[in-house]
Formats: C-alpha cells, sequence, structure tokens
C-alpha cells in the first residue's frame, strides 16, 4: 500500500491499537470485567492466613507489609527447594512456542501474555534475577527482572488469568505444567495477603460447616429431603437417601452445587434415583457435605486442610470406600493428591461393586470412584432399565472438564453412558475434546461475576465448537460431568450460543432409568413436559 | 435507493475483491498485538483460531454487501459475529467498532493504485455511505451485546443458588456481594434475549 496514504488512526482520531509493549513492562490495567475481587479480611482471619485487610486491585495501595518482597523472595527459595518440578519449570523451559497458542484465554482475548509460555515468564524473569548466576549479574541479557510492586500486580493478573486447566500441559514437549506455576504464583501472592473472595470465601466455609456456602447440618438435610421430596412428586418413587448413617458401606461425596444451584439439581435427582434403584447402601455425610476444595486454587496447605474431612467421615461413618460424583477439580484433588496429603486410607476396602462384583483396581490406593465408572459399570452387566427415548427432546454433545479428561483419563465412560442414555449424541472436532478439550474460561476461582468478559473471553474456543455442532447437527445439549462448568456454562453458551443448554451426565442418566413402582413419567427431571409415547406415534 | 446496478468504480472494485479482503483483514488483525495479529492470520483451523476464522469467514459478506448491496440478514449474522467477539475483548466501544471504518483507506488505496487517482465522486459516496452504515449497525450489534451480557449475568447469579431460594420460598435475590444482595434480580427476566436487526431506513441493503 501507498505510503502517503492517511494511516487509519488518524483518520479516526482514535487509539484502535494497543500501544505495542515489551513483554518485561509489566503495567497492567484493572478495568472492570476482567478481574476478581479480592478477599474479605473476614476470610483471612478465619483461615489464619497473612495480612487481612481491606483493598482492591485497582487500588494503587496494596497495603502490602513493609517486607513483601522479602516474603515472596523467601517463599520462593521455599518452593524451589521442595518441589522439584518447580524448579525444572523454571529451568528446562525452551521457549520453542508449542503452547503458544494453546491457552484458551489467549485464543480469546489475543493477549500475548496469556500465552502460557509467558505467563510462566512472569515468574520465571524474577527466579533469573534472584536464584541464578547469569541473572544477578547479566539482568537484561538473561531476561531477568527485578521484582517490584508493578511485577506483583502483574502476577495478581495474569494467575487469576489461568483456569490452571493443564492445556498448555499436553503440548508441551517438555512436559512443563504451566498450570502449576500459576499456582506457585498464587501461594506466593497468597503469603502476602493477594487473594480472590470467590476463592476464599468458599475455601472459609468449607473449613467451617464443610461446604461452599457455609450450610449447616440441617441446613444440608433439609436441601437433601427437599431433593427426595421432590423425586417423589416427579417419579412416584420415594428414594432412601441417609445421612451421617453409621455403618453403610458407602460414602457418597457430592459437590454442593448439587444442592443449591441449576442445573446441578437435577444430576442429584438422577445419581439418587440410580443409587435407589439398585438397591446401594450408601450414606451421605453432613460434614463432608462438599467434594469442591477451593484450597486447590490457594495453595498445596490449603488442599490439604479442605481434604482432610473426606477421610475422616469415611473413618468416623465406617464406610468401607467412597463414592464420588460429577465433580471437576474435586477429582483432580481426589485422584492427584488426597493418596499423600490425607492417606493412606488403609481404613477403607478396596472398592468393589456390590451390585456387579467389578473391582475398582484404579481406584485401589485413594479408594475412591467415580460415579461415571460406577454407572458405565452397571449399564455394562445390563443392570439399569433404560428409555432413552425420554431424552429423546435432547440432541446432546459432551464437554470433557479439563480435570476429569487431563488429570485422570476418564474419558470414555461418561460418553459410553449418554450413548446409552440418549438417542441423539454428536462429538464436537477431535482438536477440541478428549485430552485437547477446551476450558469453560471459568475453573480455578475465575467463576465469579465481576469476571464476567474475561470469562466470556476465555470460554470463547468451548463455545465456537459448540456453535460448530448446533449448526451442523442442532445439539441443544451441553452434557458434562464438572460443576463448576455447570455454573458457568450456561452464561458462556447464552452469549457465544444462544438456545443450548447444560446437563449433567446423571440428569440424562435420571430421566432414562426406568424405576420400579414408578407412575407414568409426565416430565423429565426440569418438569418439562414429555410427549406422551402415543403422540409420538401418530405425530 | 442508491442505484445499485454495475458502476465503473463498482466493478473495478468488484475484479479486486479478493485483494481488498485481504488488506482489510490484514489491517483489523494488526488492531491486536503484533504477535496475536500473525495467528490470527495464520492460523487457519477454525478450532484453534476462532476468532481470525470468524472474521475470515464474515469480511467476504460485508464486502458484497459494501459493493453491490445485499441482504441484510446475512449481513447483520456475519458482522454479529464479529462484534460479540470484540465486545469482550480489551477494546473500548470506538475501537471494537472502528475496524469498520478501516475499509475506507484500503479501498481509496486500491482505486489509487489501480490508477482511478480521481474516481467518481457519486460511486464514492455510495461506498462511504454504505461503510458507514455497516459501521452504525455494527455499533447497534454492540450495544446489544453488551445488554445481553448484563442480563445474562444477572440470569447466572439467580441459578446458582435457585434451589436454595425455591426450598425457602424466596423467589430471587441478588446474590453479588458487592451490591449486597439488591434485589435486581427480583425483576422479571426476558428470556433468552433476541437479537433484533436494525430496522432503519437509512440502511441501503436490499431487504428481503
Ligand atoms: S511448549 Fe514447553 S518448552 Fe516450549 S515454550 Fe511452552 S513451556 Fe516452554
Ligand atoms: S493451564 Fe490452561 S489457562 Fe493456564 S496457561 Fe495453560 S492453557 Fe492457559
Amino acid at each position: 500500500m501507498a505510503e502517503q496514504t492517511p494511516k487509519p488512526e488518524q483518520l479516526l482520531q482514535i487509539d484502535y491499537r494497543p500501544p505495542a509493549k515489551d513483554w518485561r513492562d509489566p503495567t497492567v490495567e484493572f478495568r472492570k470485567g476482567v478481574f476478581c475481587y479480592s478477599a474479605a479480611p473476614k476470610n483471612l482471619e478465619y483461615l489464619g492466613l497473612p495480612n487481612p485487610r481491606k483493598w482492591q486491585p485497582y487500588d494503587e495501595d496494596w497495603k502490602l507489609p513493609p517486607n513483601w518482597k522479602q516474603i515472596i523472595l523467601e517463599g520462593m527459595r521455599d518452593r524451589l527447594q521442595k518441589f522439584r518440578s518447580f524448579r525444572l519449570f523454571m529451568d528446562i523451559c525452551v521457549r520453542c512456542g508449542a503452547c503458544a497458542d494453546k491457552c484458551h484465554f489467549y485464543i480469546g482475548s489475543g493477549d500475548p501474555k496469556n500465552m502460557p509460555v509467558l505467563r510462566a515468564e512472569l515468574l520465571r524473569s524474577v527466579y533469573r534475577r534472584y536464584f541464578t548466576l547469569a541473572g544477578r549479574l547479566f539482568p537484561a541479557l538473561a531476561g531477568a527482572r527485578d521484582l517490584t510492586l508493578q511485577v506483583l500486580k502483574e502476577w495478581f493478573y495474569y494467575f487469576y488469568q489461568c483456569t490452571e486447566c493443564r492445556r498448555c500441559s499436553v503440548f508441551c514437549p517438555y512436559g512443563i505444567d504451566t498450570a502449576e506455576v500459576s499456582m506457585i504464583g498464587r501461594e506466593l501472592l497468597t503469603l502476602v495477603g493477594c487473594n480472590i473472595n470467590w476463592v476464599l470465601e468458599p475455601v472459609a466455609n468449607s473449613y467451617r460447616t464443610g461446604n461452599h456456602l457455609g450450610i449447616q447440618p440441617h441446613g444440608f438435610k433439609d436441601s437433601i429431603e427437599f431433593a427426595v421430596d421432590e423425586l417423589a412428586e416427579i417419579t412416584g418413587v420415594r428414594v432412601e437417601a441417609p445421612i451421617n448413617k453409621k455403618g453403610a458401606e458407602v460414602l457418597l461425596l457430592v459437590p454442593s452445587a448439587d444442592y443449591f444451584g441449576t442445573p446441578h439439581y437435577f444430576t442429584l435427582l438422577g445419581t439418587l434415583m440410580v443409587l435407589h434403584e439398585i438397591g446401594l447402601d450408601y450414606t451421605f455425610s453432613a460434614f463432608a457435605s462438599e467434594g469442591g476444595n477451593f484450597g486447590l486454587f490457594t495453595s498445596h496447605e490449603m488442599i490439604k486442610r479442605i481434604n482432610a474431612k473426606i477421610y475422616e467421615e469415611a473413618k468416623r461413618l465406617k464406610v468401607k470406600w467412597i463414592l464420588g460424583a460429577e465433580c471437576g477439580h474435586m477429582w483432580r484433588v481426589l485422584h492427584q493428591y488426597m493418596d499423600t496429603m490425607n492417606g493412606p486410607a488403609d481404613f477403607l476396602e478396596e472398592p468393589v461393586s456390590p451390585i456387579t462384583g467389578t473391582r475398582f483396581e484404579n481406584a485401589k490406593s485413594t479408594r475412591t470412584v467415580h460415579i461415571c465408572e460406577f454407572t458405565a459399570d452397571l449399564i455394562h452387566h445390563r443392570k439399569l432399565a433404560l428409555d432413552a427415548s425420554r431424552n429423546d427432546h435432547w440432541t446432546v454433545t459432551f464437554h470433557d472438564s479439563c480435570n476429569p479428561s487431563r488429570a485422570m483419563g476418564l474419558i470414555e465412560e461418561p460418553r459410553y453412558i449418554l450413548k446409552n442414555v440418549c438417542n441423539h449424541f454428536h462429538e464436537m472436532p477431535e482438536s477440541t475434546i478428549r485430552e485437547q478439550t477446551f476450558c469453560c474460561g471459568s475453573g480455578s476461582g475465575l467463576g465469579t461475576d465481576e469476571n464476567f468478559e474475561m470469562r466470556m473471553r476465555g470460554g470463547f474456543p468451548r463455545a465456537n465448537a459448540v456453535k460448530y455442532v448446533r449448526d451442523r447437527f442442532g445439539v441443544n445439549l451441553l452434557a458434562c460431568i464438572c460443576a463448576i462448568d455447570k455454573a458457568t456454562l450456561p452464561a458462556l453458551l447464552e452469549y457465544w450460543v444462544p438456545g443450548v443448554e447444560v446437563a449433567g451426565v446423571h440428569e440424562l442418566v435420571g430421566n432414562a432409568l426406568i424405576m420400579k413402582g414408578e407412575k407414568e413419567r409426565g416430565t423429565d427431571l426440569r418438569g418439562e413436559a414429555l410427549t406422551p409415547k402415543e403422540e409420538l406415534v401418530h405425530a | 435507493m442508491e442505484d445499485q446496478g454495475a458502476h465503473p468504480v463498482m466493478e473495478a472494485l468488484a475484479a479486486k475483491r479478493s485483494a481488498i479482503i485481504q488488506e482489510w483483514l490484514a489491517r483489523t488483525f494488526h488492531t491486536y498485538p503484533e504477535h496475536t495479529a500473525r495467528f490470527l492470520l495464520q492460523e487457519t483451523d477454525p478450532f484453534r483460531n476462532p476468532v481470525g476464522s470468524t472474521l475470515t469467514a464474515a469480511f467476504p459478506v460485508l464486502i458484497d454487501a459494501v459493493l453491490g448491496g445485499a441482504d441484510a440478514a446475512p449481513v447483520t449474522g456475519a458482522l454479529d459475529g464479529i462484534v460479540r467477539i470484540r465486545a469482550v475483548q480489551d477494546f473500548t466501544a470506538a475501537q471494537a467498532v472502528a475496524f469498520i471504518f478501516l475499509l475506507k483507506p484500503v479501498i481509496r488505496d486500491l482505486l489509487k493504485n489501480a490508477g482511478q487517482a480521481a474516481p467518481d465522486r457519486d460511486a464514492l459516496a455510495v461506498l462511504e455511505r454504505r461503510i458507514d452504515e455497516l459501521a452504525l449497525l455494527a455499533f447497534d450489534l454492540f450495544m446489544k451485546c453488551r445488554e445481553r451480557l448484563y442480563e445474562i449475568r444477572v440470569r447466572e447469579a439467580r441459578r446458582r443458588v435457585k434451589i436454595l431460594l425455591k426450598r425457602r420460598g424466596v423467589e430471587g435475590r441478588n446474590a453479588d456481594p458487592e451490591n449486597g444482595g439488591n434485589g435486581e434480580a427480583n425483576r422479571p427476566i426476558p428470556d433468552s434475549p433476541v437479537l433484533r436487526f436494525p430496522d432503519s431506513p437509512t440502511l441501503g441493503w436490499k431487504r428481503p
């Protein structure tokens, strides 16, 4: 194009392009809609975390302790010694760029610092400056940066813009897991009192009452009874849902959203139906009333503290093994941390399905079975009577939640169930499912209202693949097995792909399940009228 | 409605259709940081690069509208896809829709290079007006997106504790702690927002 043409920005007199910046420049702008509010001091106090105070990320003064820099650097030194992986991740990245365009936040926002390699570099540059010889002597050459207040703010901005989904790690030839870098980043920030309320409030509540909303045992009991009553109305069958029943065979662990939010609740209904139908001897615990563990988004120590209740309650109630319901990060903790942090669970037995005799060898050490493994096994052994046509109003696709798919390889079981309980199922494109699945954009405690725009950016790659199957196959339901997904995907899809709803896998199982003694099902679990069979025939 | 028949200027531009699209795309991608601009342009897999692919697919529709006049529906759909993305990215309202105006210098440069240094003023006026209309449409769509965001947020807050509220016989209270539960969610919430195409009489597109 000719040189003399007026530049578009001159024509418009507006700055349409973000100024080109060196990545070393740490300045960030906390604009409404793209960050999370700080944690309320009462929550830090309750948990005994340092530096409780009133502040917000957009404040000039973050009210840090005077020696904050020393605290952070010492914290870093500690963790470099304690976690070999952390030191490795700091040292071995060759900046090949294979991870660069794999993060949903980068794809959706276009912000280069959302490239996993640069996200980690924010921490790595400080590591080099203070912990490597080259960085101490030739900081500029070694890509080292001083730890300044601006750098700390930048950490907060970008480590709370990583959903710790681990998609990038799938593509890194060295297996560098940027999620773990973000986790350490958040731990360090917590040392000087910089954390977010959407994470710490549930943590404080869980620490007190066992669950995110702070619901006490009687409230929990009311919630479960409410579900039992509703089920009786829908199905004509009154299910048993024992709470704190000593000596039951199995402890059932659910994310608390299952009994206070929708569409989670319909999944709980489906779960109760299945367990009733097979006559499993199980119990809820009114203290282990939450599988979710936002400690995972705070620090390693907090994971352990919040998770301890699960084995404690299993011990107290003298169950044989634990059955975990549909939840994402809960499973990351159960599968990857619980055994070493809170185990060994030698007081439990190796899980065996009392209905089919299947031995869940994969759960040998944690003694905790995923409900999708359990139900898939029931279906495989033909222990459930199913009428898939009751889900004919849905054309379904499956979203692999990051944690079950990437952290525990739970990929085929939910699909096997779905194909047995619905007649219309279509996969999204291969590069967006299974291990390569795109995050909902709201995981790791970022699913809050004030962070809405950032969530819409981060969730766009997922929504884009949903749009493809909606337009191509008429998909109108996205099934998933994660409580955060169920909380945040409905909003994501309302924005990007109107007309597609979200459901748990066990909601669809519940719809299809033919129960002994049930009345004719007039509605699905959502209370939506089903078309009676005869009308379908005549139609 | 203007004459949409063949005109030398329009014909010259129609012949350069794909060059215009390429140049306009390149300039629009350069409203993103440098590395990102390259990624948006080069990665052709629509699932790995949904932003770039959405723009790449939509621009030909917009160009056809500007050059030939076109039906409102596909134009609105194409434009909506782009604006929906830019409405949640790091842009001000003006920056979000400014990419439309980048088309003007693209066309002007092309005409100049094609030896049309002083092209027919009427034809140019028609072109520029169509581009302006496109920009107005984009702004309407942008506002719709922002409204939709707020509506969705309110609904989400309600869904999160819907069962608790139902159990307590309360029909909804905004759970946002910053708002201290201000009752916002008690107001009737419209169903899934429907995008209404602006039906401005100034729009030059042929109606179906
Ligand atoms: S893929 Fe691995 S080695 Fe390559 S830039 Fe990313 S983190 Fe570094
Ligand atoms: S873990 Fe997920 S969110 Fe974090 S950098 Fe990697 S891809 Fe992005």
